[in-house]
């Protein structure tokens, strides 16, 4: 959409630094209702960077950390506002059909789940059923939401990188009692702050962007075809 | 970054008649002043990996270098001083001789290779206390200090001669979660102010999510290795 992306992403940070959770609602939520941004665009150009910017340095934990968590939770409640819309948009989706049915988690001791509650209006986006079961998931809570929820997909995200330790022994159990059928794919920022892939973990496919999800879905739903 | 420790090859396999294989063809390196952790569950063989790097332990077979000397061939006496001279150890436990006060620990391993103690080294313990927070209690004996107190002792009698790599097993195993960040922020402190590269086995998650390497080993073998490249951190 035609919006100056760099100019609402600075006006938006103002927002969120002065901890003003209405304006920086109102002003996301007035970005969408008058089609100036679209989730994806909102998401990717302005909630998430305003997020990432935020460096909490060694020594710094005390003055930093409690208002890296008021600034989230102003973005998340962003995030649950702004699902008519999600919704809306999944319309552009409909004509090119259903690309399967996806469940989204974090493992154990992953409490970070913002971005892949913004990944879950991907896939709702791109026309995936999808349930997100949320954050801080034991291996065996997943293993039996996928035996209860039989999907397609698991979407693991992983953003403290000594959780990845857990993702290996989840893909492991999901190889074991669900392999070929449920394909696995990964995202979150421990992938990039380690250079790691989705193969050295065992998954099938590390998901970066809205892009890559909407690659993942036209594949599915040309392979179900 | 030069390496400070390399592995190659390294196997480790115990008893004679029943023969116990713990590790597995290990190969690392470590660069110098870099800040790393292993994890791993009990008797996967992290802590014998340790003491085969602190040349504690020899390997079965493999090659150990460290600062670029191959250990695997020098002497008891020979590998006593490289000991000495490159390597501190901090353990769970903190090993502190009680009859000496924290000052008297701390210079112990410079005194039992020297019998006088120069200013430098005199200078250096009281910097190392300083540094440490034991200014208040650096005349206590050992006994007479508290569980943070002591394990700070200990790192500090680590660093007394300088080395370039400390080797830590389980430096908070023992202590609550307000000293375990105390002493995390004391290793990083020393990390960045000496360049001292860390390789510190350990359970807790609080600390090995803040190192910037993570070596999993498991049943022997090293199952991941990954590094933080994160900003911040």
């Amino acid at each position: 959409m035609n919006v100056d992306l760099t100019g609402v992403f600075k006006e938006f940070s103002t927002y969120l630094t002065d901890l003003d959770r209405e304006k920086a609602a109102s002003f996301c939520l007035n970005l969408l209702e008058q089609q100036r941004v679209t989730i994806p665009e909102l998401y990717e150009f302005i909630l998430a960077p305003s997020l990432n910017r935020i460096v909490v340095p060694r020594g710094k934990e005390d003055e930093l950390i409690w208002r890296e968590h008021a600034q989230t939770n102003i973005v998340r409640g962003i995030v649950e506002r702004a699902y008519p819309y999600v919704l809306q948009q999944r319309q552009a989706f409909k004509s090119e059909g259903f690309p399967g049915k996806i469940i989204l988690a974090c493992p154990e001791e992953e409490y970070h789940e913002l971005g892949i509650r913004m990944g879950a209006d991907f896939y709702t986006i791109t026309q995936f059923d999808v349930t997100f079961i949320g954050s801080n998931l034991p291996k065996s809570s997943i293993v039996s939401a996928v035996k209860e929820l039989k999907p397609d997909f698991v979407a693991i995200s992983v953003t403290n990188y000594l959780r990845l330790v857990q993702l290996n022994r989840i893909v492991e159990s999901l190889r074991e009692n669900f392999d070929p059928q449920v394909k696995i794919v990964v995202s979150g920022s421990a992938f990039n702050h380690t250079g790691s892939n989705a193969q050295d973990f065992g998954a099938d496919e590390l998901i970066n962007s809205y892009e890559d999800v909407v690659t993942l879905a036209r594949r599915s739903h040309e392979a179900r075809a | 970054m030069a390496n400070v420790i390399s592995l190659r090859n390294v196997n480790k396999v115990y008893g004679t008649d029943i023969k116990t294989q713990v590790l597995f063809d290990i190969n690392l390196d470590f660069e110098e002043s870099s800040f790393n952790s292993i994890i791993g569950q009990s008797g996967s063989g992290k802590s014998t990996l340790l003491n085969i790097i602190g040349t504690l332990d020899k390997p079965t077979s493999g090659e150990v270098f460290i600062n670029g000397t191959k250990t695997t061939q020098l002497s008891k006496d020979e590998l006593a001083k490289v000991r000495n001279e490159s390597i501190g150890f901090v353990f769970q436990f903190h090993y502190l001789l009680p009859e000496f006060t924290a000052y008297e620990n701390i210079i112990m391993p410079y005194r039992i290779k020297n019998d006088t103690i120069p200013a430098e080294v005199h200078e250096r313990a009281a910097e190392l206390i300083h540094l440490m927070g034991l200014d208040k209690v650096k005349n206590n004996p050992a006994t007479k200090m508290s569980g943070g107190q002591q394990q700070r002792t200990s790192i500090a009698r680590a660093l007394i001669n300088n080395p370039r790599i400390i080797l830590a097993d389980e430096p908070t195993g023992n202590l609550d979660s307000d000293t375990t960040e105390k002493v995390y922020d004391l290793m990083r402190n020393i990390n960045e102010k000496f360049r001292t590269m860390f390789l510190i086995i350990t359970h807790d998650p609080r600390i090995a999510q803040k190192t910037d390497r993570i070596l999993e080993i498991l049943d022997g073998r090293i199952n991941l290795d990954l590094e933080n490249k994160a900003p911040g951190k």
